[in-house]
């Protein structure tokens, strides 16, 4: 048979949902007089490679049919391919186009055509605001019935929800994608399964899970045990989060809102948990300990919030996978980056710009990048026409951040990030007497790199190893006059954190791991020994240091080795989470006594370890007392709705660097310990409604205080002496996010005292604020216009009254005499915040616009005392005025 | 808008910071105060005598010759208690008790002489007191920057009650400190730093003032003779001339030269006193309440502008101070014309 050879002209559609498989015409011959083309009567999409299509692939494929005289498609071959996945499916869906027969003065005859097959990615179209596209039910496979309260997890894009009283959930505007879905509760085994969003489409679910027994269906496939969740623990969502009135936009500035944590001094950033001291609690990323949470000054977090997963604040009695710390713990998990095409965003407004871009280079490969730069100084110095410097501290920062995510195979990971803070404070308070000029430099940079390595085997277990290492620095240099006030303390940190956790039975789980911790500190600190303050010190705001200049330069080493176990144990409606965690230390010092040039100087060694407060301190006692320390939780499901959670546990804290100084401290000093107790109930009103009680206990034992001798021992200057003890209770009364709304209400009650020595009284934490309270509540108005509302109080801090004065002839200033330790307050803080945003949105493209108001009606809320140089009189240094803080936000 | 953004960066968070103005400027004098205690000589190895001279003012004139309210003597004492750690002022708050040692009264109202404590360099220098037994070493002290240690010696004047003002001591007491300065020499140094040290370290001496004068705008200085206490007549100044320039002067080698031990680099090296004028007066406010000259500016004088706004007589006082402890002080009273 003779075949004509031409190019066809073929109008060709037709188009999945997601993606748009088209085929044209090659070329263009002149065709022989009289003879009519084929006309494509049938086409068939061709499969889309599904990693091609995720990671955005387009090709086209150059095929040679033959159609016969009766329009079946005969011989199709590759004249141009795209690789085989793609040459394969285009042949395989053109092998079953029908045609109408090509003619030749009206006679059907037999022609070979050249045909391209397009596979393209359809361009998206989204409407405005937010859509529920990803719906489903969970139901009990067994009883047939609707299971409630169950977490439903995107885990890839960090959000989650919980199903209301029929089972069902919903989630707004889902990208499209594969996302990997998570189903856990309490009941049930945590499940993951991945799901297809289209473009457009509405996708509906039903899960069937199974209580108690690791099952797998036709949708869920069963990936690790449960989740363990920490007895108490407060998560939220970063979708809530950057809505947060008074937050900026920023998602880790919510945790200042959370229930048991206390509102820091303006400008501090300090982070105040359940009575404890900042520096008790803990800040870590994926596992890795960071110095700070917030950038000096409090204005922002140091870690991009695009970046972050979720933040889970556990306020005390965590698990044993954790600890260094008597106080809190804030775990940040970052996200990994898109897994299709490249997205990002740029933000400004009138504190600092930041921006990310993130990427897939291919299928297994995501990375994402991001920065922020502070210019408020910049712009101060634009808009205020004196040398606001001078006198103002001015506080400059930025942040970095690189992340990437590398698929090594199924359920196989390994993420590296790197994480950077830099934070800079100068100020000056100018005088024409040289010795009343003050300055002020504070650097603080800190790096961190992190390398993760995840894989979730068939059997159900899973496996985390972090590496890490990282660079601190942090220095202050002060003058008052001539009078130094120097201390720069630089570390290294070399980090391994390793958990395997598997189920042995049924019933339990088993978790084992590993937190190494090595810290190498190198200090150098000039001037008094009362500059920078303690907790517990006495002085009043502005205080000078005493004239006296001492100086130290010490290396302190702590190399922490903590093996730690712990299991989940399901008994019916009980769940037990008991825990061990040992954690020896080896602290390594050059100076034991202060450097000399007439003695020779001698270094130290030794073996620390967190004891368990044991009361007794021979036979058994001294055997327990040196025994892994003991955590335990429990959580008792009374109904679906109500549960009741207990906790107890030892944890330890090894001395500051700073402590350790032959000269301003101490370097016998050992490790600090405390016991949490906690006791709680839940009850969930509604699915996303639910109310949460808790009280709390905490006793700290060989806290360090200042050596009050007149002349104390060399190498004495602090001493081990106190104890503490924090107790009270908070409700949480949160509606999550459900149809645009979501709001809190949150207090607490708490009392935080020391004793600095066992003869000494208790005082109150100079941290201490009875009453904490917030309630904010954000609602989307209609389509991308959002508002939302922030009400703050707390107890103003404990501050020690001055009585009088007496004149310093030397200085020619007066110096404080002070009465009770702790013994009065500053005022009570309150401030209404509001917040306003709109989003635009075009395809890709969002534009948020954000107003951002804080303290509304222009509180004068007072900070600190000041006074007048005689003492005969005070008054407030009162915090933020009304404050606007416009921006913008642009993601692609 | 813009005041929100001040103070943004107005984070009064620690050490230094903004301060409302609260109270009057400490230049003003409106009550009974005490402005300086020259102890002489300005420093003294233990044992040797000091005499020490106190300057405490009223809005009439010195105290006690310008107020005969306030007519008995200072009560005077030696403070024996170091400042321990856990405190931030210069002295320990036991030295506000009265069981502090007493010294010998002065040859006036206001003098009052005393030994340095033997164990001065023990106690609060750089010689660890001897342990005994088991008891651990003893911690020295700390020199401050000029290397220099300190005794306190307290005094205390008892208020009559329709003088009192808050923020004394105790509701009627009003105390000031002086620290003497110990002759200790040089601790903790090398051989050879501490051989030079002493062969070259002069005790510190009181300055004097050598002149005060006054000018106002297009006129010349004029000099301001220190009075002594209840003498008129005093200079008259012209309100309606215009603000003050005062100009404080003082011999050249009033500002020693001395060596000192840099604990930093640990090197000994030779500097000099950094200088500074504290300025009082009764009526009209100060530029400055201080002005000073650093150890590196070897002008010899300073300058404050002084505006006046009242009429009548003022009483000024201006005292010089040395960077190691030493002390000078002039009495000048005026009277401002319309």
């Amino acid at each position: 048979m003779k075949v004509v050879q031409l190019v066809a002209v073929a109008c060709l559609l037709g188009a999945s949902a997601a993606a748009l498989a088209q085929g044209e015409g090659v070329g263009a011959v002149e065709a022989p007089k009289g003879l009519k083309p084929p006309k494509l009567l049938k086409f068939i999409e061709a499969e889309y490679p599904a990693d091609k299509k995720a990671s955005g692939v387009e090709a086209k494929v150059v095929l040679s049919i033959e159609i016969n005289d009766s329009g079946k498609v005969g011989e199709v071959e590759v004249v141009a391919g795209a690789g085989p996945d793609f040459d394969v499916a285009a042949v395989a869906a053109v092998r079953r186009f029908e045609f109408e027969a090509a003619t030749m003065d009206g006679n059907p005859i037999p022609v070979k055509i050249q045909y391209a097959y397009r596979f393209a990615i359809k361009e998206v179209v989204v409407k405005l605001g937010p859509q529920i596209n990803f719906e489903g039910v969970v139901i009990d496979k067994d009883k047939k019935a609707v299971v409630p309260d169950v977490k439903v997890k995107l885990v890839d894009l960090g959000v989650e929800t919980f199903t209301d009283e029929t089972g069902a959930f919903a989630f707004l505007d889902v990208p499209p994608g594969t996302h990997m879905v998570e189903l856990s509760s309490k009941e049930l085994v945590t499940i993951k399964t991945e799901e297809a969003i289209t473009k457009g489409k509405k996708k509906s679910v039903k899960y069937t899970v199974e209580a108690k027994e690791e099952d797998v269906d036709e949708e869920v496939v069963v990936r690790a045990p449960r989740i363990k969740k920490e007895v108490v623990e407060t998560r939220v969502r970063t979708e809530e989060a950057k809505r947060v009135p008074g937050t900026q936009g920023d998602t880790l500035k919510v945790v200042q809102n959370l229930p048991g944590v206390g509102r820091s001094a303006f400008g501090s950033g300090a982070l105040i948990v359940w009575g404890s001291a900042p520096q008790e609690s803990r800040v870590v990323v994926d596992g890795v300990e960071i110095p700070a949470l917030y950038h000096v000054g409090g204005m922002r977090s140091t870690v991009n919030s695009d970046l972050v997963s979720s933040i889970d604040l556990s306020p005390g009695a965590y698990g044993a996978d954790y600890g260094r710390g008597l106080g809190g713990l804030v775990r940040i998990e970052l996200r990994d980056p898109v897994r299709e095409g490249v997205h990002g965003y740029i933000a400004a407004d009138v504190i600092d710009v930041s921006g990310m871009v993130a990427a897939a280079p291919t299928p297994n490969l995501r990375f994402a990048v991001a920065g922020r730069q502070g210019y408020l100084d910049k712009i101060l110095q634009q808009v205020v026409s004196n040398s606001v410097g001078d006198y103002f501290p001015i506080p400059r920062y930025d942040d970095y951040q690189a992340r990437a995510s590398l698929t090594l195979g199924k359920d196989e990971e390994l993420a590296a990030t790197f994480l950077s803070s830099d934070d800079y404070l100068r100020r000056t308070v100018p005088s024409n007497n040289p010795r009343e000029i003050r300055t002020q430099d504070t650097v603080q940079h800190s790096r961190r790199v992190i390398v993760r390595y995840t894989r979730l085997f068939a059997d159900g277990s899973s496996l985390a190893i972090t590496p890490s290492f990282g660079y601190d620095e942090n220095a202050s240099t002060l003058k008052f006059g001539s009078t130094p006030a120097l201390l720069d303390v630089v570390a290294w940190q070399y980090a391994l954190r390793a958990n395997y956790r598997r189920r042995v039975a049924s019933s339990m789980t088993l978790s084992v791991g590993l937190d190494f911790q090595e810290r190498n500190h190198e200090a150098l600190r000039v001037g008094s020994v009362n500059l920078p303050p303690r907790e517990g010190d006495i002085y009043v705001f502005g205080q000078p240091p005493t004239s006296d200049i001492l100086i130290d330069h010490w290396k302190v080493n702590y190399i922490a080795v903590a093996p730690y176990v712990s299991s989940e144990i399901t008994l019916g409606r009980l769940t037990l989470t008991p825990g061990l965690r040992l954690e020896p230390t080896v602290l390594d010092g050059n100076l034991k006594n202060p450097q000399s040039d007439i003695a020779p100087n001698i270094g130290w060694t030794r073996l620390d370890t967190v004891q368990n407060p044991v009361p007794w301190r021979s036979g058994v006692g001294e055997i327990l007392r040196y025994l892994p320390n003991p955590r335990l939780s429990a959580a008792y499901k009374a109904t679906s709705r109500l549960s009741f959670t207990a906790g107890v546990g030892v944890y330890g804290q090894p001395p500051q660097p700073e402590e350790l100084s032959p000269v301003f401290g101490n370097p016998k000093l050992g490790t600090s310990s405390a016991v949490h107790f906690t006791l709680g109930s839940s009850y969930r009103l509604t699915g996303t409604l639910g109310l949460e009680v808790v009280g709390f206990y905490k006793k700290l034992y060989d806290l360090v205080a200042r050596n009050e001798l007149s002349s104390p021992p060399v190498g004495q200057a602090l001493q081990q002496t106190g104890i503490g003890r924090s107790y009270g209770g908070q409700v949480l009364l949160r509606q999550e996010l459900v149809k645009g709304f979501f709001g809190w209400l949150s207090y607490s009650l708490i009392r935080s005292e020391r004793k600095d020595r066992p003869d000494t009284a208790w005082r109150l934490l100079d941290y201490d604020q009875t009453h904490v309270l917030a309630l904010l509540a954000s609602y989307e108005i209609r389509q991308g216009l959002q508002a939302g509302f922030r009400f703050r109080y707390t107890t103003g801090a404990p501050r020690t009254p001055v009585l009088g004065g007496y004149t310093n002839t030397f200085t020619n200033q007066s110096e404080p005499i002070f009465g009770a330790q702790n013994s009065i307050r500053l005022p009570a803080f309150y401030s209404l915040d509001l917040r306003v945003e709109k989003m635009f949105v075009r395809g890709r493209n969002k534009l948020n616009l954000f107003l951002d108001v804080q303290n509304v009606t222009n509180r004068k809320n007072p900070e600190e005392i000041a006074y007048s140089a005689d003492f005969s009189q005070r008054d407030y240094i009162s915090g933020l005025p009304i404050l606007a803080v416009m921006g913008a936000r642009l993601e692609f | 808008m813009r005041g929100s953004i001040v103070f943004i960066v107005c984070a009064c968070s620690a050490g230094i910071a903004c301060k409302p103005d609260i109270g009057n400027s400490p230049s003003l004098i409106t009550g009974p105060t005490i402005l300086a205690v020259r102890g002489e000589p300005a420093e003294v190895a233990a044992g040797q005598m000091v005499t020490y001279e106190l300057l405490a003012v009223d809005v009439d004139g010195p105290i006690p010759a310008g107020n005969s309210v306030i007519s008995q003597s200072a009560e005077w004492a030696v403070c024996t208690v170091p400042k321990p750690p856990i405190e931030s002022n210069a002295v320990s708050k036991h030295c506000l008790d009265t069981t502090a040692l007493p010294g010998e009264p002065g040859n006036t109202l206001t003098t009052f002489a005393a030994p340095m404590l033997e164990d001065a360099c023990s106690l609060f220098g750089p010689i660890a007191p001897p342990v005994q037994g088991d008891q651990a070493a003893i911690q020295p002290r700390a020199p401050d920057i000029t290397g220099g240690y300190y005794l306190p010696v307290r005094v205390s004047l008892k208020i009559p009650p329709d003088l009192r003002r808050p923020g004394m001591a105790t509701a009627e007491t009003l105390v000031g400190f002086a620290l003497e300065r110990i002759s200790c020499g040089l601790a903790n140094a090398p051989a050879a730093d501490l051989t030079r040290y002493n062969k070259t370290y002069t005790l510190n001496q009181n300055p004097t003032i050598a002149q005060l004068t006054w000018k106002q705008k297009g006129g010349a200085p004029q000099l301001l003779s220190p009075v002594a206490p209840g003498t008129f007549p005093v200079t008259q100044i012209e309100r309606s001339a215009g603000p003050v320039e005062f100009e404080l002067s003082w011999p050249d080698g009033a500002a020693e030269t001395y060596p000192a031990f840099d604990v930093g680099t640990r090197e000994l090296y030779t500097t000099r006193e950094a200088m500074r004028v504290a300025w009082y007066g009764t009526s009209g406010k100060f530029a400055s309440d201080t002005t000073g000259r650093t150890e590196y500016d070897y002008a010899l004088s300073l300058t404050n502008e002084w505006t006046m706004d009242t009429e009548g007589p003022v009483n000024l006082w201006a005292v010089l101070h040395d960077s190691r402890g030493g002390v000078a002080f002039g009495y000048y009273p005026i009277e401002v014309l319309p």
